[in-house]
C-alpha cells in the first residue's frame, strides 16, 4: 500500500472547563509511515495523552476537534461517529498506561482478547479462543491455553500489560499506540515490555507510537521523535537528531534536565524552572518563554511556527540552540 | 503455588463457619424472642386468647395442653426440639399443625414474591443500564421522573388501580383469589401477575435508581474506554462490559426485597384475596394464635438468613475477585 499509515493535520482538541477553553491540543500535524516508530514526549499535563486519544476519537465528549486525520487513506474526521469507532476498532490498537484498570476484572482475559476480533471479523467463539491464546503466546504469556480462562486480578503486573497488548494486537492494526504503556511497570519489566512493542511492531510492520513523559523509553527505540509542550510539537526529526542537536530551548532543557551517571556525587541535578504553563491560558507568544533562558522580544508577541531543516528536523524556535548539546 | 494450594482450603472452610455462626446466632435470637412472646403477653395466653367469659378449667385445660404455664427454659427447650424435628405444635384457631398450615400457604407467597421481583428487574435492568449510559438525556428524563412517581404510589392504591384497570374494566385477570399451579401454569400465572405487579411497583424505583448510579460510575472506569477505542459496539460493552460490575449492589438489594416480600406482602395478599403468608399473618394475630405466629417468625428469619447466603453464592459468580483462591 502505498501513502503514510497516518497524516495528521492541524488537530485540534479544545476542552471547555470552569477557567476557560483548555486547548489541549492546538494545532498538531504528524506524519508516520508504516513500520516507523514515533516517539512522543512531554511533560504531564503538554497534552500528548489527548493527543493520542482525539487521534481514536476518544476525546472528552465535551470537547470541540477540529483537524483532518487519515489512517491508510480513510480520512476518520469525515465518517460518523459509529462508522469510526468500528474502522479505529479494526484498525487501530491502543495500549493504556495502567493495566489492572485498562481490563475488566469481572470478564475472563480470554474473551477480552477474542471479543474485538469476533465483533469485526465474525469469528466463531472457538475460533476466538483460539487466536486469543495464539496472541498470548505471540506476547510472551506462559501457557496460554489455562490462562485464558483467568481473571486479570490473577496475574502480575507485567503480564496483565502483555495482555493488554495481545488485546490491542486482536484485529491486527497496522497502527499501534502505546500510551504511557509501561508508567505503571517497574523498570526491568519496562524493559521487557518496549522490547516486545517495538519487535511486534517491526516484525507485523505495523507503525508505532509510544507516548512517554521519560526520554529514555524513546532514546534509541523511536525512528521519529515528536517533542510537545503546551498542546502544540515543538520539535521533531529523526530520534538522532532531536537527542544529539536540539534545537528548541525545551528539549534542550528537557535532556538537560536527565540525572547522568557520571556526575560527580551530590551534584545539583538541573531542572527546568517554572512549571508547565496552564493551558487554559491564552498568552500569545511562545508558550515555553516564561521559563526559557534565551527569549526575547518576539518570543513573548508571537507564537514561533514548526520550521523544517534539512533531514526532517523540525523546531519551532525563534532563538534555537546551537545543537551541540550532549 | 506451594503457600496458595495450601491456603486455599484453610479460607474457604473460614468463610463457611463463619456463615454457618451467623446463621446460628440469627436463628438463636429469633427463636428467643418467638418463644418470649408468651411471656411478654399481658395476663395469659390462655386467657388472651379464649376470652374474658373462660372458665377456670377451660384455662387450665388449654394451659396443659399447649404448656404454657411452663417455665420459659422448659418451653424453649421443647419447642426448639420441636422445631429440630419439624413439628411447631398445632394451631390454637384451626388445630391443624402450624408447619403444615405454612407449608401450605407458602407456595403463593413465593411465587408472588418471586414474581415480584422478576417484574422489577426485567424493568429496572434495560432502564437502568440505558438512563444510566445517557445521563439527562431523554430517556433518562423520563425514567427518573417516572421512578420518582412511582415510588410516592402505596402498595395499596397501586393494587386497586392495576383491578379497576387490568381486571373490572378489560377483564383480563380476575379481580382476586387464587389458582394453584395444579390448575395449570397459564391459569395460576393470571392470578398470579396482578399481585405480583402491584408489589413491583413499588420495588423497581429502587432497583432501577440503584443500578443507574452504578452505571453511571462504571462508564467512568478505564475498561470502559479501552472497550470503546476497541470499536465494540455500544451494546455489548453496556451489557458486557458495565452491567456485570455494576450488578453486585443490585443483586444484595433484589435479595434484600425478596426477603421483605416474603414477609411482608400482607396488604397486597389481603387486597386480592391471597391464601398466603400474609393473610395467615393477618388472620393470626387478632386471635392470638401463639404457635402459627411464632412459626412464622422462624421462618422469616430463616428465610433472611438462608437468601443472604445465595447472595454470597452470587458475589463470587459475579465477581471473581471474591472467590477464595
Amino acid at each position: 500500500m502505498k501513502g503514510p499509515l497516518l497524516v495528521v493535520e492541524d488537530l485540534r482538541c479544545h476542552i471547555p472547563s470552569a477557567r476557560g477553553t483548555v486547548r489541549a491540543v492546538d494545532g498538531v500535524s504528524l506524519t508516520l509511515a508504516r513500520g516507523q516508530v514515533l516517539g512522543l514526549v512531554g511533560e504531564s499535563g503538554c497534552g500528548k495523552s489527548t493527543l493520542v486519544r482525539t487521534l481514536v476519537g476518544a476525546a472528552p465528549a465535551r470537547a470541540s476537534v477540529s483537524g483532518a486525520i487519515t489512517v491508510s487513506g480513510a480520512s476518520l474526521t469525515d465518517m460518523p461517529y459509529e462508522a469510526r469507532r468500528a474502522f479505529v476498532g479494526r484498525h487501530v490498537g491502543m495500549v493504556f498506561q495502567d493495566p489492572m484498570s485498562a481490563l475488566n476484572p469481572v470478564v475472563p482475559v480470554g474473551r477480552q482478547i477474542g471479543e474485538a476480533v469476533r465483533h469485526h471479523h465474525g469469528l466463531s467463539r472457538a475460533a476466538a479462543r483460539a487466536r486469543a491464546a495464539d496472541l498470548l503466546e505471540q506476547v510472551g504469556v506462559p501457557d496460554p491455553g489455562r490462562r485464558l480462562r483467568h481473571y486479570p486480578h490473577q496475574f502480575s503486573g507485567g503480564l496483565r500489560q502483555r495482555i493488554t497488548i495481545a488485546m490491542a494486537l486482536s484485529c491486527d492494526p497496522e497502527l499501534l499506540i502505546a500510551d504511557e504503556a509501561t508508567t505503571a511497570l517497574d523498570v526491568t519489566v519496562q524493559r521487557q515490555i518496549l522490547d516486545l512493542l517495538t519487535g511486534l511492531a517491526r516484525d507485523r510492520g505495523m507503525g508505532l507510537i509510544m507516548v512517554s513523559h521519560d526520554l529514555g523509553v524513546i532514546a534509541g527505540r523511536a525512528d521519529e521523535t515528536a517533542v510537545m509542550y503546551a498542546g502544540r510539537i515543538v520539535e521533531r526529526g529523526p530520534t538522532r537528531e532531536v537527542f544529539g542537536r536540539a534545537r528548541h530551548r525545551y528539549t534542550d532543557a528537557l535532556l538537560g534536565a536527565i540525572p547522568r551517571l557520571d556526575a560527580p556525587p551530590h551534584t545539583r541535578l538541573r531542572v527546568i524552572p517554572g512549571a508547565p504553563p496552564d493551558l487554559a491560558g491564552t498568552a500569545p507568544g511562545c508558550a515555553f518563554a516564561p521559563r526559557c533562558p534565551a527569549r526575547g522580544e518576539r518570543c513573548e508577541s508571537e507564537s514561533p511556527p514548526l520550521q523544517g531543516e534539512s533531514g526532517g528536523h523540525a523546531h519551532a524556535c525563534f532563538h534555537p540552540a546551537e545543537g551541540e548539546t550532549t | 503455588m506451594t503457600a496458595g494450594a495450601l491456603a486455599a482450603p484453610r479460607v474457604r472452610l473460614g468463610r463457611s463457619a463463619r456463615r454457618a455462626a451467623h446463621l446460628l446466632a440469627v436463628l438463636l435470637l429469633v427463636t428467643l424472642a418467638a418463644a418470649a412472646l408468651v411471656d411478654l403477653m399481658p395476663g395469659s395466653p390462655s386467657a388472651a386468647i379464649l376470652g374474658p367469659t373462660a372458665t377456670p378449667e377451660q384455662l387450665a385445660a388449654m394451659d396443659a395442653e399447649y404448656g404454657f404455664d411452663r417455665p420459659f427454659p422448659v418451653r424453649y427447650l421443647d419447642w426448639v426440639g420441636g422445631l429440630l424435628t419439624g413439628d411447631l405444635g398445632r394451631s390454637v384457631q384451626s388445630g391443624q399443625p402450624v408447619l403444615g398450615t405454612i407449608l401450605e400457604r407458602l407456595p403463593v407467597t413465593l411465587e408472588i414474591a418471586l414474581l415480584a421481583v422478576g417484574i422489577s428487574l426485567l424493568v429496572a435492568v434495560p432502564l437502568g443500564v440505558y438512563s444510566g449510559a445517557r445521563v439527562g438525556g431523554p430517556l433518562d428524563r423520563v425514567v427518573t421522573a417516572g421512578a420518582s412517581a412511582l415510588m410516592s404510589i402505596p402498595v395499596f392504591v397501586a393494587g386497586v388501580v392495576l383491578i379497576y384497570l387490568l381486571a373490572l374494566t378489560t377483564g383480563w385477570f380476575p379481580v382476586s383469589g387464587w389458582a394453584p399451579l395444579s390448575a395449570g401454569l397459564a391459569e395460576n400465572l393470571r392470578f398470579a401477575f396482578l399481585p405480583a405487579v402491584a408489589l413491583a411497583v413499588g420495588e423497581t424505583p429502587t432497583l432501577l435508581r440503584l443500578l443507574r448510579g452504578d452505571v453511571v460510575a462504571t462508564l467512568r472506569e478505564d475498561f470502559v474506554r479501552t472497550a470503546a477505542t476497541r470499536g465494540l459496539p455500544r451494546r455489548y460493552i453496556l451489557f458486557r462490559h458495565v452491567l456485570r460490575p455494576s450488578a453486585l449492589p443490585l443483586v444484595t438489594m433484589a435479595a434484600v426485597v425478596f426477603g421483605r416480600l416474603l414477609a411482608g406482602s400482607v396488604v397486597v395478599e389481603s387486597l386480592f384475596a391471597l391464601p398466603g403468608l400474609g393473610g395467615l399473618a393477618l388472620q393470626s394475630i387478632p386471635a392470638k394464635d401463639i404457635p402459627v405466629i411464632q412459626g412464622l417468625v422462624v421462618l422469616v428469619a430463616i428465610t433472611y438468613v438462608v437468601v443472604n447466603m445465595l447472595v454470597d453464592l452470587g458475589y463470587t459468580v459475579l465477581d471473581p475477585r471474591t472467590r477464595a483462591r
